[in-house]
């Protein structure tokens, strides 16, 4: 195994470098970038139980170091996904990993148990969209929606189940320890973080949805503080995101606990952005001689 | 053609009017590649986060020509800078600029509001058939690249709207007048939003294609964010979202949805 190399889930990935669901489509507008098989992981864009339209425009925000985003889920459908992304996808060396939201449990049961069998690496269970009515937030917003939506899909199927956790919550250790408790296999955090801005002009929101999910670097001390207090309350492995732009972000993500990390505004910036991230993180091991696996919850509190 | 993340050398920049730059960016491997009413993603100030779109307006000896007009920080920044500065661009983007005109068909008119007037330019240079250009703006100060489309048009209306300059009036009411007297294949235009819409209720009724460059805030500008949605009707009539960055920026009327 080379220093990069982590085994999340009891899944090796080569290395921790992921990125993030919606910030990278199906993969399609990156080949041109780079070669996708560098990545230690590709989460999709969120699936829905049928094709979604998303929300009306304008869709994104700038803020301080981040934006705000409300485009709803807009997708094919997971079928469309498992039938004409997922063939062109397998050709890449990379994990592959779904992100589901339903309506229902039992939507989530049924798209958990479709993409498991269609031989997805890893399921991530999305509880925490804040765009969409049926977003998932509604069960994520609590430990007893959690452990519903993740008992669902732990019946449904054999596959790797990672739950994504929202931050728009007063104690994200109670979320994660449900999420434990149902037979997650693995957790990512954190998801958005609702927000709004308003047009001082018109006195109307900015977003055609009014409000949207806060991401990019200015997220990332949130998320930072989230991935240490669940890696302290749980054993399930985590994927941390959140404001990653460098090497340096991703350091601090493993240190307070994350196996792996997620890039995703930093894509939308940036296209070579994982890739950045990826490079800063090997020349970082070898010039300290360690090991991704020394790193990760190394944090030494004051 | 794929795009290309460039770091480009400023090698002119020129204050046309209070709050509009023309700049002139070494970026050979963008400009070799650029198409019509296609745009660049810039990156601006460090501590502003997105790229900010900007049309190109023209290409000549590897060089890209833009024309940027202060609406916020980030064209501030822009509006800033001097030559020899670098800028880090994504280019060229949008799947979908102006239509190449038929050259066996009539001639295509233009109609560009203020800063929109600057994609037409390289329009109006790669067209094989002749050009009529509209262009309208607030006041006589506001007047930019009359020069640049004289040199390329067969006629060039400038209309302001107080009447300080040119003809007086909004643009699409020149338009109107050349419609009735000409057999245009096409009508070309971009400018904001209260442009745009007056042109669509002039062009209309003429019965003729009608490619908008539309504007809308935008993320990656590769099509995988799906942040500047557009609401489009596909064949039989259904609606969907569509995005500006990537089937756009360059649109036909009629496939847009235009919401009240
Ligand atoms: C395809 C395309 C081509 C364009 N070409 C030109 C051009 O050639 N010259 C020119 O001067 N301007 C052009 N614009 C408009 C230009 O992109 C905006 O004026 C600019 O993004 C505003 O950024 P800001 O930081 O100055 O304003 P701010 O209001 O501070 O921007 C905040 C955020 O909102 C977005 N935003 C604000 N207004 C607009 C707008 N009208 N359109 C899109 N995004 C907006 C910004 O990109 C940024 O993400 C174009 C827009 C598009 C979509
Ligand atoms: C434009 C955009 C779309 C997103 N779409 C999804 C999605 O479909 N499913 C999901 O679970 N998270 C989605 N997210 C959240 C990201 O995956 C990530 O959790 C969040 O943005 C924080 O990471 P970042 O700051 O690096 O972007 C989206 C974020 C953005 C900015």
């Amino acid at each position: 195994m080379s220093e990069l190399s982590v085994r999340f889930a009891g899944i090796p990935f080569k290395n921790p470098v992921t990125v993030a669901s919606g910030t990278f489509a199906f993969g399609r507008e990156y080949v041109d970038f780079f070669d996708l098989s560098r990545l230690g992981g590709i989460a999709v864009k969120g699936l829905t139980y049928t094709e979604r339209q998303g929300n009306r425009p304008p869709r994104i925000a700038e803020t301080p170091m981040g934006m705000l985003n409300s485009i709803g889920l807009q997708n094919p459908g997971y079928r469309a996904f498992i039938e004409t992304e997922l063939p062109w996808l397998r050709r890449f060396d990379t994990v592959l990993i779904a992100n589901i939201t339903g309506a229902t449990p039992r939507e989530y049961a049924e798209m958990a148990e479709a993409l498991g069998g269609a031989g997805l690496d890893l399921i991530e269970i999305n509880v925490s969209c804040p765009n969409v009515k049926e977003g998932g937030a509604l069960f994520g917003a609590s430990a007893g929606g959690i452990t519903e939506v993740v008992t669902a899909c732990r019946r449904a199927t054999d596959a790797k189940l990672m739950v994504k956790l929202s931050p728009n919550v007063t104690d994200i250790a109670e979320m994660a320890k449900a999420a434990e408790a149902a037979g997650a296999d693995a957790l990512s955090l954190i998801n958005t973080l609702l927000g709004m801005r308003i047009d001082i002009a018109t006195r109307r929101p900015i977003l055609g949805n009014n409000l949207g999910g806060l991401s990019g670097p200015a997220v990332r001390p949130v998320a930072v503080r989230m991935v240490y207090q669940v890696a302290q309350a749980v054993r399930l492995p985590i994927l941390g995101m959140g404001g990653i732009a460098t090497a340096d972000d991703a350091l601090e993500f493993l240190l307070a606990g994350a196996t792996a990390v997620a890039v995703g505004t930093a894509t939308i910036v940036d296209p070579l952005a994982p890739i950045r991230v990826l490079e800063g993180l090997e020349r970082h091991l070898h010039s300290t001689g360690e090991s991704v696996g020394d790193i990760i919850g190394a944090v030494q509190m004051n | 053609m794929p795009p290309i993340l460039e770091q480009g050398t400023i090698r002119r920049a020129e204050r046309l009017c209070h709050n509009v730059i023309d700049l002139r960016i070494e970026s050979p491997r963008i400009a070799r590649e650029v198409q019509p009413g296609q745009f660049v993603h810039i990156k601006c100030a460090d501590d502003l986060l997105l790229r900010r779109p900007i049309s190109v307006c023209d290409v000549e000896d590897g060089q890209l020509r833009l024309i940027v007009e202060v609406a916020g920080a980030g064209t501030r920044w822009l509006y800033g800078r001097r030559a020899g500065e670098v800028l880090d661009l994504l280019g060229p983007l949008g799947d979908r600029g102006f239509p190449t005109p038929d050259a066996r068909g009539g001639p295509v008119l233009l109609l560009g509001g203020g800063c929109g007037v600057a994609p037409l330019l390289l329009a109006a240079k790669c067209s094989p058939v002749a050009v009529d250009m509209v262009m309208g703006f607030t006041e006589k100060c506001r007047v930019i690249m009359e020069q640049d489309f004289k040199s390329c048009c067969r006629s060039l209306t400038v209309c302001t709207d107080d009447g300080s300059y040119g003809t007086a009036g909004f643009v699409s009411q020149a338009a109107l007048r050349l419609l009735e007297q000409e057999d245009y294949q096409a009508v070309f235009s971009c400018g904001s939003m209260a442009m745009l819409k007056s042109v669509v209720q002039a062009v209309e009724r003429a019965d003729i294609p009608c490619y908008l460059s539309l504007d809308e805030r935008m993320g990656c500008g590769l099509g995988a964010c799906l942040g500047c949605a557009v609401k489009l009707r596909g064949e039989g009539g259904a609606e969907h979202y569509g995005h500006v960055c990537k089937q756009g920026p360059v649109f036909e009327l009629r496939e847009v949805v235009w919401d009240v």
